[in-house]
């Protein structure tokens, strides 16, 4: 209904998901009873199932997907060069930073 | 923008008001449409809400019905594994945020 009404959700391609009696919301802890509302949660996944990001914006404020697409991008950064890390600020493209005690004060 | 090397996968999971179901994405809110969530998911019986998962810690696997193009199909976070996954929960359609 939204999707054929909506002309922007109409161009939606990835899946969306009604969560009618709530137990994946509860399961993740974003639902507010008070409310009967969900958080706006976000929880990125990595291949193997694992919970590598989490974030909860109050309700009025939007996400930032350039954000979360950067988040993404280091994390599989990191994930295909392990013992590296993606420092304080980190774009898709630049050099990844090493993580032993040799390079302490070296950044 | 550079070529994207991996696969968003976003789930959008959302209250559905009570009396908004029959005009919700998940169709008439009759029994056979209900989605079912997966046992590891909550126990939809009593209504404890969980910690937030932290980071480190393993996704909980659910099942929901949702529409994927233009077909309303069950699917579940496993099926897509061995990709990047993001699942994002939104308190209501229609709010311009």
């Amino acid at each position: 209904m939204w999707k054929k009404t909506s002309p922007t959700v109409k161009n939606v391609e990835y899946p969306i998901a009604g969560d009618p009696s709530g137990a994946v919301s509860r399961a993740y802890g974003v639902w507010n009873p008070a409310t009967g509302l969900n958080q706006r949660g976000r929880f990125i996944i990595n291949p193997e199932g694992k919970i590598m990001g989490v974030e909860i914006l109050t309700g009025p404020v939007g996400r930032n997907v350039d954000e979360l697409i950067r988040q993404i991008k280091a994390m599989q950064a990191v994930a295909k060069n392990p013992g590296k890390a993606a420092p304080a600020g980190w774009k898709p493209g630049e050099k990844l930073i090493g993580t032993g005690k040799e390079f302490i004060g070296k950044y | 923008m550079t070529k994207i090397h991996f696969l968003i996968v976003v789930v959008l999971l959302f209250m559905i008001p009570l009396q908004a179901q029959v005009l919700g994405p998940c169709g008439s809110g009759n029994e056979a449409t209900e989605p079912q969530t997966s046992k590891t998911a909550a126990v939809t019986a009593d209504l404890t809400i969980n910690p937030v998962p932290l980071p480190g810690q393993q996704a909980i696997d659910f099942q929901l019905a949702a529409v994927v193009g233009s077909d309303i199909k069950n699917i579940k976070l496993s099926d897509y594994d061995g990709k990047w996954r993001i699942v994002c929960f939104f308190p209501a359609a229609f709010t311009f945020v």
